[in-house]
């Protein structure tokens, strides 16, 4: 079941990506916008450097423990 | 015709009646007063109405134009759910405090001018720290005392620019500010309530510690009610619409974090105020139609979110994500009602956080801001992140020991209401853009590449949150924010008055009785005072001559004191044992 549904994910991302392909851009405002499925690129690496700079902020001094105002 | 009444009476004088009504009757009552208020305001038309004169100024109650109905509408809508929310509360105050608290929001949204804008704005820091308190726990009462500090503080800063305005100015009326000393006042005063990164920690400080009904009310009116002023008086500036990227991003980097659930939303209330903010400040056409469109959907879907949490707490007792997990199979309406909450907050298509973020996106783009278009698509897909994250963790992470039942009917209700609301608006836009404060709304939300693009982002996410999923497992732990130097810079304050200001204060003290005392004394017998004068004198001048002579009189310490009499006796009883001695053998 859980196996299928990463196929069916997996699947749906590459069709998502070759549609998009196909579909124009309005008003090409920027020149990122002419770059092919610019928004998964940004959705991934996006997420990449929401989660790691999280993480980094937390390692760096602002995670402390439960009661550190106590 | 009856002259329509300000919406904001019936909520504080409807407050006034509630301990007057029991049960069932209540309950109707209760549901009436939004109800009534919905009706009055669809006969309120464009206008000033409901002007007094107060020391030679117009105060007035009910100025309404386009961009005060629709967030008045808003207000109202879900004035009327958080009510329906919160019925089975058996306390009247809490009831109350909302009541009040959601009247002075519209108070300050149907203001005509600066001083009864200011007063409302009062109102509502004093009555919704209530909704805090009456949760009743040491975190909350501290938390509720930060929250009112800093509230108080950005009051002091508004009714400070409002006085410097009106003086410079000889107005009270509340229109687009001119850059002066006032206006950062003002900005201050407005920019506290609508979380400004860094004086924005009041609000994932307090709104977890509320009440389960109050933090519903608490994530609507106080932020909103910022970005509602925001817009009327400072609408169009860069800096503001700069901001509101920041906060937007700060809000989820930090949302990522947290372990409390009710935090995580409070940060995510950050972000998505970020992106209002971003669109006032752009302050195009589009930009202010987004920002407010935006307004009116994240209401919805941030109380649903409240709600939805709001109802896990109050059936499990838990409020860290650590200790939930597994809870759709016994919260099945709160998880699905939650889960419509999540897609909307996180702008999926067909949902009504597509629409007006979309709006406020596509306003940075057409006002050439590319960082900040890169930010708010940046902060989305945090966002929905985090909210995989949350739903994760909380309705399908595997906890054995869980338990529970679904929440209460009245509660249920609420959140279905909600929900239907999110998705109808999501389906059928234009119900929202014909409110909206420009008329004319040139937006087209479901192009096919708008549709894709978000797609393939929230995908792509996804497939990072299954690769990074080890890393956003939620933690036991405090994070610090800016909070962290305003607590110790209170911390610090205290300890100055605590010890070197209250050391001053007793030796100052002492030192005066003490000179009250000899003066009383002298005063009984002012001849006395020559005599005792000399004496004085005489006994300085000799202690001086003592000193300087290096004459002791014996109060300095001296060793031999004693040891000088003991040792010469035992010095003489030996001379005469070696005398006895000598003679003896000599002789």
């Amino acid at each position: 079941m859980a196996r299928k549904l990463t196929y069916i994910f997996f699947i749906s991302i590459g069709v998502s990506i070759l549609v998009g392909l196909f579909i124009p851009h309005e008003h090409v405002h920027f020149w990122w916008e002419k770059i092919p499925a610019f928004d998964a690129i940004f959705g991934f690496l996006g997420c990449i450097v929401i989660v790691l700079g999280a993480k980094a902020l937390g390692h760096h001094g602002i995670q402390k423990d439960e009661d550190y105002y106590d | 015709m009856i002259k329509a009444i300000p919406p904001a009476f019936f909520f504080i004088l409807g407050a006034m009646l509630i301990p007057f009504f029991k049960g069932k009757v209540k309950q109707l009552y209760m549901l009436m007063i939004p109800a009534l208020a919905f009706l009055d305001i669809l006969y309120l038309t464009p206008g000033t109405s409901w002007v007094y004169n107060f020391l030679g100024y117009d105060l007035i109650f009910c100025q309404v134009d386009r961009l005060s109905l629709v967030v008045g509408y808003i207000f109202i809508i879900i004035g009327f759910l958080a009510i329906l929310y919160s019925l089975h509360v058996k306390q009247d105050g809490q009831h109350i405090a909302a009541f009040l608290y959601v009247g002075s929001s519209l108070g300050v949204v149907f203001a005509g001018d600066l001083f009864s804008l200011y007063a409302f704005w009062e109102i509502m820091a004093v009555t919704s720290v209530f909704l805090i308190w009456f949760q009743k726990d040491r975190e909350s009462l501290n938390a509720g005392f930060r929250y009112i500090l800093m509230h108080i503080f950005g009051g002091c800063s508004l009714l400070a620019g409002i006085i410097i305005y009106t003086i410079s100015k000889g107005s009270i009326s509340v229109v687009q500010m001119q850059p002066g000393f006032a206006y950062w006042l003002i900005l201050i005063g407005f920019g506290l309530n609508t979380a400004f990164i860094p004086i924005h920690t009041w609000l994932p400080d307090a709104y977890p510690e509320g009440t389960i009904t109050g933090s519903v009310f608490l994530s609507v009116f106080t932020t909103k009610t910022g970005v509602y002023a925001l817009a009327r008086c400072f609408a169009g500036t860069d800096f503001i619409a700069y901001m509101g990227g920041i906060m937007a991003v700060y809000g989820v980097i930090f949302a990522l974090l947290q372990n409390d659930a009710r935090r995580l939303l409070a940060y995510h209330i950050v972000s998505q105020v970020g992106y209002m903010v971003a669109g006032i400040g752009i302050g195009t056409a589009l930009g202010v139609n987004g920002g407010i469109a935006h307004v009116f959907n994240h209401i919805l879907y941030k109380a649903l979110l409240f709600m939805g949490m709001g109802s896990v707490i109050y059936m499990t007792g838990k409020r860290k994500l650590t200790d939930m997990g597994g809870l759709a199979k016994f919260m099945p309406v709160t998880c699905i009602t939650f889960l419509i909450a999540a897609l909307s907050i996180s702008g999926a298509p067909g949902f009504n956080g597509f629409v007006s973020k979309g709006m406020v996106i596509a306003s940075a783009v057409e006002a050439h801001m590319p960082a900040l278009e890169l930010m708010l698509i940046l902060a989305s897909v945090g966002t929905f992140l985090s909210f995989v994250k949350l739903g994760y963790f909380a309705f399908f992470a595997k906890n054995p020991e869980i338990s529970s039942k679904e929440a209460p009917f009245n509660m249920q209700l609420a959140m279905g209401l909600t929900a239907f609301l999110c998705v109808f608006i999501g389906l059928y836009p234009k119900i929202l853009f014909d409110i909206l404060p420009y008329n004319v709304v040139s937006y087209h939300p479901f192009t096919l590449s708008h549709i894709f693009g978000v797609i393939q982002l929230f995908m792509l996410a996804g497939v990072a949150f299954i690769l990074a999923k080890a890393m956003v497992v939620p933690h036991r732990a405090t994070i610090l924010d800016f909070d962290y130097f305003y607590r110790m810079g209170g911390r610090g304050l205290i300890w100055l008055s605590a010890v070197p200001m209250s050391n001053l204060r007793t030796t100052l003290q002492v030192r005066f009785s003490r000179a009250v005392y000899i003066i009383a004394r002298l005063a009984r017998n002012p001849i006395s005072i020559l005599e005792i004068l000399t004496a004085y004198v005489y006994l300085r001048i000799t202690k001086g001559l003592r000193y300087v002579s290096g004459y002791s009189s014996g109060e300095t310490y001296d060793e031999d004191l004693y040891r000088r009499p003991m040792g010469v006796g035992v010095l003489l009883a030996i001379i005469f044992l070696f005398a006895f001695a000598l003679i003896y053998f000599i002789f």
